[in-house]
């Protein structure tokens, strides 16, 4: 494993930063850009744009924000919501992106995660899970901001992504989002346990606690955080230092 | 303002490292014949993708020799990522592909295993620490070298001393960047390793 990374998790309803709760309930948080800048100031590892109404209203405007982020901000930076197509990666990626999230599109075709893998590599596909309990121990697969069912079960839809070539699972807990009561562990566990390519824990963290938990407790890769930095209620730096209190080796 | 010549061969994104270079305050010139290497006051040497592919369009645009012949004027070059590994003698990704051969060595696969045996996962992707040798002062030493890798293989000198800096995956040495007189490369990505990584491409530049 390499070292857990801290990542900055924007949500977009361009031109603005939003974030809600349970994935709905939007409110508007301000400049998309400001908050990239200070994210980077901190120390984030990485971003993640997430243009959360374009798959709704097939629209990219997204893509303007991406390339003046990249102009500005030099850590790995990953782009999601709306992506259709390979011409679609090829876009963000010339917009600055390093990494693109695909999730509605996958679940239409799966065969997209080979295309981009094969196209871009692996390191570049980041299949994005919106994952809702449905039983004990059990995850049904969701899309469009957590109001679409799928019917596929997550634990064997991100088996058959990794097999299709996806680098990495962005996995948003659609239960726990936005509510600050703590990471679905039991889902990160779960999937972090089952496939052998980087996971990355998003929905719920409130607490410094909550963040050292799932990377230690439940071998997530990475978290995402958006609530906790988005209303300041701590600063990466801040739980980088905590990691490094609870033994765990970050980037500083 | 100082220029410095990107080689723009075809593959991959360069903007990434031409807004960095921007940052460190330097005028950033795509170049894309071997005249134009040849008159480079500074050249740099992206690449992404396959090693195979890399040096592929290197030489199918007849770049090959001019980078060669500008290697050998002692002026700067400076390698990134495949960039840095077409520099070697060979490489073994998806079979053999000859390289520049500014640097003797190959460049193999990261090991699947960790030291004790157990599997790890390759391509390494993520940000490492850098142990750097002492002879090597490109950095500033005011924080720790963090610096963010995607890769699958990597460069192996000859010579030991080519080798300025490494890190350790799982118990294995990972090379992060080799040097040799005006010669550098870099295994990770300076443009996407923040402060640590713009740092490192100022004082290579004003070097």
């Amino acid at each position: 494993m390499s070292t857990p990374r801290i990542i900055a998790r924007l949500d977009i309803k361009a031109p603005n930063l939003i974030k809600g709760i349970n994935l709905e309930g939007l409110r508007v948080i301000g400049n998309p850009g400001e908050y990239a800048n200070k994210y980077y100031n901190q120390g984030a590892d990485e971003l993640i744009y997430m243009d959360i109404v374009a798959s709704l209203y097939e629209r990219n405007s997204i893509l303007d924000i991406v390339r003046e982020t990249a102009k500005r901000i030099f850590i790995p930076m990953t782009v999601g919501g709306g992506i259709r197509s390979v011409s679609d990666v090829e876009d963000s990626l010339r917009a600055g992106a390093d990494k693109i999230a695909i999730n509605s599109a996958a679940i239409k075709r799966p065969e997209l995660i080979n295309e981009i893998a094969n196209r871009f590599g692996a390191q570049c596909m980041v299949l994005s899970v919106e994952a809702k309990k449905y039983a004990a121990g059990r995850w049904e697969v969701y899309h469009e901001n957590g109001r679409e069912k799928t019917g596929l079960d997550v634990l064997s839809w991100v088996k058959e992504a990794e097999t299709r070539g996806a680098g990495e699972i962005l996995l948003t807990s659609v239960d726990m989002e936005g509510t600050a009561k703590g990471f679905d562990s039991e889902l990160t566990k779960l999937v972090a346990n089952s496939v052998n390519i980087p996971v990355i824990a998003s929905g719920g963290c409130g607490s410094l606690g909550h963040a050292i938990d799932i990377i230690k407790t439940a071998n997530a890769d990475a978290v995402a955080l958006g609530h906790v930095l988005h209303y300041d209620k701590f600063k990466i730096n801040e739980i980088k230092a905590a990691m490094c209190d609870a033994d765990i080796e970050v980037r500083q | 303002m100082k220029e410095i010549c990107v080689v723009d061969y075809g593959v991959g994104n360069l903007f990434s490292v031409a807004h960095a270079l921007e940052e460190c305050g330097v005028n950033v010139k795509f170049i894309t014949r071997p005249e134009d290497i040849l008159s480079a006051g500074k050249l740099i040497l992206p690449g992404v993708g396959a090693f195979g592919d890399c040096i592929g369009e290197i030489r199918k645009r007849g770049l090959d020799e001019a980078i060669v012949e500008y290697a050998k004027s002692g002026k700067l070059l400076l390698g990134i990522c495949v960039g840095m590994q077409v520099m070697m003698t060979k490489s073994f990704e998806f079979g053999e592909h000859a390289g520049l051969d500014l640097i003797s060595g190959t460049v193999e696969k990261i090991s699947p295993t960790k030291a004790n045996g157990d599997s790890h996962k390759v391509p390494y992707v993520g940000w490492s620490k850098l142990q750097v040798a002492a002879d090597f002062i490109r950095f500033d030493k005011v924080r720790e070298e963090w610096c963010y890798f995607v890769h699958s293989y990597m460069a192996k000198p000859e010579n030991p001393t080519d080798i300025k800096a490494h890190y350790d995956y799982n118990g294995q040495k990972i090379t992060a960047i080799i040097a040799k007189d005006n010669i550098i490369g870099c295994q990770f990505h300076p443009e996407k390793s923040g402060l640590v990584g713009l740092n490192f491409l100022k004082n290579i530049i004003n070097n």
